[in-house]
């Protein structure tokens, strides 16, 4: 029996899960979104501070949760990036102190190979695999031909996805995050404002969203400037059909290319319902298998920490105390860190 | 009993271990910005070092800052997870109390940046003054005024001569009721200062936190009994997407708030308002200056103006906005609930 209590910290959640071999025994997320919606984004000082604060009474609860002690549990696996350095520096010194005082093995994940494996809660994944990462810090689509074996084939040339969502829900008076807001009254609205679609020379499976960005805040101003009415459903529905169509047409072709048996997707903006639905539908009749994680794991949480730890602890993969963080750390960089 | 001190608040590295007040072994060098790294692997090798059974100890004492942000979350983040794991108490020591050096009175400083001290003035092990951040004019000042304190510290950024970094002096002297934290999971850093404001004065600006509600709502229910509601106050801090509200703390005190909003390319100042003894010290200006520097920081669209109200019986506010280029636009009728006119004030923004 193999018990692993992982942590993440890497953005504005901190977490703590337990899992025994792959069931989930307790997961806590203490999160800050009402303190950083008031900034209309992650203030990266305050959720450090956040961490700090909320880190012994996460990993209390989720001990007591699970029933267990610190003397029961097998290895310790943590978030070392990417994120903000300040917050991943709060998770990795729980971890390496927790590694430390009871000689367990410090297993080393990279946060969106956690985004990756939590769809292992809900089915098996199936390789070649094609995954469409997205969410607030992230635009990419990895391929894997094994487990652990990632290979970006695209990513975002500017700004995330997410982030674009975050930006244009502020400019029409959403809160934040802006994912959910702007899908709900997306589904109220037609597309009726023209927005542009960006085109790529090079690297046909990038992304890009500042563009799209600037388009959406210019014509916001200009419809101010001529005192028209801003139509928030319209506007939201127009933009989403292309920050969301982008990934779909991209997600498409590239399955074909590659011949994946299977598309998983991960990170916050695949709790997009156009997302879901498109890729449902476009689906459809093809012989590839489609794992769309369950709403909880698209929010960052450390069980899909502690499902990658648990692939890796088969592999010993275990890092030394010394293990630092690293904010930009490359996901195809996973396994080659010792 | 066997403690485990550490400190990582400065440019040090140091772990030690102690039975009572006795050093048994320590562990001490520079590593700057390297602490992350560094620290858990170096209380490891003190414990084999020792043959001192790791979970056996008795007390975790650590430094709660100020100091450098990210040094004293490591140190902290690592006391209070061995606490935890281990249900043994936290103690927590000033970084600066940790700097006395010798007998008699030691005003303890390090380097706050931007020409700043952290300073406290401890006696003994006993404080005297409390630990705050002066400028360093302020710092030579009291220095001169009183020559029978030494000053303590890495004392090169004030062109003085530095004291030892001895903290294992001091360690075993704090393992008292006093430095005991009471609740070791709420154990939390001191920063003293934030960044988000910048000042020369000891008031600091800071974004309102959820601790700042009920302070905040006191100062605006005084300033604008009128217009104040708990409904209105909950509403700006949850609910209002655009609101900036910022507090003006001293010594931990909230003494003052800016409640602004800025949308597309103009801003609008729904209130600001200082405790009356804290008034024409210049926090006004701290706030407004956070506004200009919100509004220069918007990336989406250069924020152009700087609008509000204020009654036109208001002299004293007035004058204040008049001082910051502030012009009179318009006088709006019957503006207020009570009847008054309000005028409206309008100042225009730079930009490169």
């Amino acid at each position: 029996m193999t018990r692993i209590l992982a942590i993440e910290s890497s953005c504005d959640e901190t977490a703590v899960a337990i899992t025994e071999d792959g069931k989930l025994l307790s997961s806590i997320v203490a999160t800050q979104i009402s303190v950083h919606e008031k900034y209309g984004g992650v203030m990266p000082e305050i959720a450090s501070r956040l961490h700090s604060e909320n880190i012994t009474v996460c990993l209390q609860s989720a001990l007591e949760e699970a029933k267990l002690t610190m003397e029961d549990i097998d290895a310790i696996a943590v978030t070392r990036g990417p994120g903000l350095i300040g917050c991943l520096h709060v998770g990795l010194q729980a971890a390496k102190t927790l590694a430390m005082l009871y000689d367990l093995p410090l297993i080393p994940v990279h946060h969106l190979a956690g985004h990756i494996y939590a769809n292992e809660y809900v089915g098996e994944l199936k390789f070649p695999l094609l995954c469409v990462v997205v969410s607030g810090g992230n635009t990419e689509l990895v391929y894997m031909k094994d487990h652990m074996d990632f290979e970006i084939i695209g990513r975002t040339k500017d700004d995330a996805v997410g982030e674009c969502f975050d930006k244009v829900a502020r400019v029409l008076g959403l809160p934040y995050p802006g994912g959910l807001p702007i899908d709900q009254h997306a589904k109220k609205g037609e597309h009726t404002y023209e927005l542009p679609l960006p085109s790529f020379k090079d690297g046909k499976y990038d992304f890009s969203y500042s563009g799209l960005k600037t388009a959406v805040i210019n014509l916001a101003h200009t419809l101010k400037m001529k005192g028209e009415a801003l139509r928030i459903d319209d506007l939201a529905r127009s933009f989403q059909d292309v920050a969301i169509g982008m990934i779909v047409e991209k997600t498409i072709e590239a399955a074909e290319e590659y011949k994946v048996a299977q598309i998983v997707l991960a990170g916050g903006v695949s709790a997009n319902s156009y997302l879901r639905q498109q890729m449902q539908e476009r689906l459809k009749g093809k012989d590839v298998d489609l794992i769309i994680p369950p709403l909880w794991c698209t929010t960052d949480n450390a069980a899909m920490i502690a499902k990658v730890g648990e692939h890796l602890y088969k592999r010993n993969y275990f890092a030394p105390l010394s293990l630092g963080v690293d904010p930009n750390w490359e996901i195809d960089q996973q396994l080659t860190l010792l | 009993m066997i403690s485990l001190g550490i400190d990582t608040s400065e440019k040090y590295l140091f772990v030690a271990l102690f039975e009572d007040q006795r050093l048994l072994a320590e562990t001490k060098y520079e590593a700057w910005q390297r602490q992350s790294e560094y620290l858990v692997e170096e209380i490891a090798s003190l414990f084999q070092k020792t043959g001192i059974e790791k979970r056996s100890i008795n007390a975790v004492i650590c430094s709660k800052g100020p100091g450098s942000y990210t040094g004293v979350r490591i140190g902290l983040t690592v006391a209070k997870t061995i606490a935890f794991a281990l249900k043994i108490p936290l103690f927590l020591v000033s970084s600066l109390e940790l700097l006395q050096s010798g007998k008699g009175i030691c005003a303890c400083l390090s380097n706050a940046r931007s020409k700043r001290s952290y300073f406290g003035v401890y006696e003994n092990g006993k404080c005297i003054l409390e630990d705050r951040i002066l400028t360093n004019e302020e710092v030579r000042a009291y220095l001169a005024e009183h020559p029978e304190v030494r000053s303590c510290g890495d004392l090169a950024y004030l062109g003085l001569e530095s004291t030892p970094y001895e903290p294992e002096n001091i360690y075993p002297l704090c393992l008292d009721e006093e430095h005991r934290c009471p609740d070791a999971f709420a154990a939390a850093p001191v920063y003293l200062k934030d960044e988000y404001g910048t000042t020369n004065l000891h008031a600091v600006v800071r974004a309102a936190l959820p601790y700042d509600l009920k302070p905040i709502g006191e100062i605006w229910k005084k300033a604008f009994p009128s217009s104040y509601s708990d409904k209105a106050l909950d509403y700006e801090f949850n609910e209002n997407p655009f609101a900036h509200i910022y507090a003006a703390v001293l010594d931990g005190e909230v003494v003052g708030f800016i409640d602004f909003m800025i949308t597309f390319s103009s801003c609008v100042i729904n209130y600001i308002a200082i405790k009356d003894e804290y008034q024409r010290k210049g926090i006004g200006n701290l706030l407004l200056g956070q506004l200009l520097k919100d509004c220069q920081a918007q990336k989406d669209e250069d924020v152009e103006y700087v609008t509000l109200e204020v009654r036109t019986s208001n002299e004293k506010a007035i004058a204040f906005y008049k001082k910051h280029k502030f012009e009179i636009i318009t006088t709006k009728k019957a503006y207020y609930d009570d009847g008054e006119d309000a005028y409206y004030m309008v100042r225009s923004l730079p930009h490169d």
